[in-house]
């Protein structure tokens, strides 16, 4: 390698790095996309669905061209689990032809990634794979390129798309190692199944498929306990069923990752939907959802992070889509610095106006209220399984025997199983009292 | 739920491919070690690659899932951990 001056390394060729290195590409400009496994999308694995606003922005017609999986035609359904029981909330299946919003699917890294960064590369970016990036180049204090062992490579300006454990973030100062509490641990299973044992299990045509949200608590020794989230989602002839699970809770409850997917293959509804099945790969991946840190540390001197280097992801733990706007908003950073002949920090700080512009600050400011409610009510959301299962037992079985006089109408009990419990004495006293107003008429209109 | 059930994990293991890296990329400081009384990398490593035997830590880079777990969890900063060398470590196939 030379002591030619790239405009842009990208370090990373997963939806991020690809996103950022095909927008520069196509705008001109001389990037280089560089990726540690022997093919991008190798060393990823995809813990949810790709949700395709920013794709669908950059290549129109995707859905004719990447390996897709099937398509999601429900809403996320949410089952909360408890040992022996389930209960599944309301699902809306949507069928119309043309949905206002871009289409959702379920897809195989190791073949999307593949796909996305020869889209960057047919642009115009060169990329090198089998590459690790082992550190930083400086000059006048700004990021001025990477280390590799195949030799050093210049730029103007670093993208840091290198995911959660990145390198570029931690070596160049923006960030230090996450804490566990910022990070989750996904452990996932691809299990084979038949494509036409999952288009009957799941009521689905060929090309269509679904989404299920599992939520329920981990549980230690001496009462240690989390909430845990499972999806289980339909490929094409295969099952992924993942574990997604904070890092500090699987250390607080002492369980490893695998025990809470084993746990969750072992409930007697998601048993029934995964029967059949026999384990393709079992694959764990660690990222950025949790807290979510302060906008600063987004770029530096020379340097931007996107995608999960950035900790990107929506309060949901929805990484693709954040990777790929990020990728494209750190491309616009970078086409706006070289304009200016400026890639200073301060020149740089545009990357929160192209961030705003995709959507990401709002996204971002929404997942740090939704950890901080989450830290803070953590016991209490940990509950919460067991508590739905008790009032939807009691509702929807136990009602025939309910003769005792201290049965409750089910807005009188979802009020002393969820509210009281949790809400503060503003939200208690009109609620309770609602609570028991609506009581006093089931009983006297079940007397009647 | 009672999670503790015997996994067999090496079966799960078993279903990938791995191109080791014959330099280890995750050197153990095994004195630090010994002072630990957590030891959270034997929980949450996914692949179950550290195991206390005999009061001593014991670790094996291969079948590393390179998922950088007990870099963050480790308390007393013993694990250097970096990538494995570009084109070495796991192969997922359907990732």
């Amino acid at each position: 390698m030379s002591d030619h001056v790239h405009d842009c390394i990208v370090v990373g060729a997963g939806p991020a790095g690809s996103a950022a290195a095909l927008q520069m590409a196509r705008d001109g400009l001389d990037v280089v996309l560089l990726e540690r496994g022997n093919r991008p999308g190798e060393k990823n694995v995809m813990s949810g669905v790709l949700i395709t606003d920013t794709l669908s922005d950059l290549i129109p017609d995707f859905a004719d061209q990447a390996p897709l999986e099937r398509r999601i035609t429900n809403t996320h359904t949410t089952h909360y689990l408890t040992d022996d029981a389930a209960v599944s909330l309301p699902t809306l299946r949507d069928y119309r032809a043309h949905l206002e919003e871009p289409p959702i699917f379920t897809v195989f890294r190791s073949e999307f990634d593949a796909w996305f960064a020869e889209q960057a590369v047919k642009a115009g970016a060169e990329l090198f794979t089998a590459t690790l990036v082992e550190d930083l180049l400086w000059e006048d204090g700004r990021v001025s390129g990477v280390h590799t062992v195949r030799g050093d490579l210049r730029a103007r300006v670093v993208i840091g798309a290198d995911g959660v454990n990145s390198t570029v973030a931690e070596t160049s100062g923006l960030r230090t190692r996450p804490t566990p509490a910022e990070v989750s641990l996904i452990a996932r299973e691809v299990l084979d199944l038949p494509a036409s044992v999952i288009e009957d299990r799941f009521v689905l045509r060929p090309d269509e498929g679904v989404l299920n949200l599992f939520i329920g608590r981990v549980c230690g020794p001496e009462g240690r306990q989390g909430v845990y989230y499972t999806e289980l989602y339909t490929n094409r002839d295969s099952l992924s069923l993942t574990s997604e699970v904070p890092v500090d809770v699987l250390q607080a409850c002492g369980v490893p990752a695998y025990e809470v997917l084993a746990a969750r293959e072992r409930h007697p509804y998601i048993a029934r939907l995964i029967e059949g099945s026999t384990l393709r790969e079992y694959q764990a991946h660690l990222i950025p959802w949790g807290g979510v840190e302060s906008l600063d540390e987004l770029y530096g001197d020379g340097v931007l992070l996107a995608g999960d280097a950035g900790k990107f992801t929506t309060q949901d733990g929805v990484g693709s889509w954040p990777a790929m706007a990020s990728g494209k908003a750190a491309a616009r950073t970078v086409e706006h610095a070289l304009e200016t002949r400026d890639v200073s920090r301060d020149s740089l700080s545009s990357y929160l106006g192209f961030l705003g512009d995709e959507g990401l600050i709002e996204t971002r400011r929404q997942a740090r209220e939704h950890w901080a409610m989450q830290l803070k009510r953590r016991r209490a959301l940990a509950q919460r399984p067991e508590q739905i299962v008790a009032i939807a037992r009691r509702y929807f079985t136990d009602w025939r025997g309910a003769a005792d006089d201290d049965a409750r109408s089910l807005w009188g009990q979802a009020y002393v199983d969820l509210i009281e419990p949790t809400a503060p004495w503003y939200l208690r006293l009109p609620l309770g009292l609602a609570a028991w107003v609506d009581t006093l008429r089931w009983r006297i209109g079940r007397r009647s | 739920m009672e999670e503790g059930h015997d996994v067999r994990l090496d079966l799960k293991l078993d279903t990938l491919v791995q191109k080791p890296d014959p330099e280890p990329h995750i050197v153990l400081d095994t004195e630090r070690c010994l002072m630990c009384q957590e030891r959270p990398c034997t929980i949450v490593c996914p692949a179950g690659l550290y195991v206390w035997v005999d009061g001593a830590m014991t670790h094996n880079c291969d079948g590393c899932l390179e998922c950088g777990s007990c870099r963050v969890v480790c308390p007393h900063g013993a694990i250097e951990w970096r990538y494995p060398r570009g084109g070495h470590g796991v192969r997922y196939r359907w990732g």
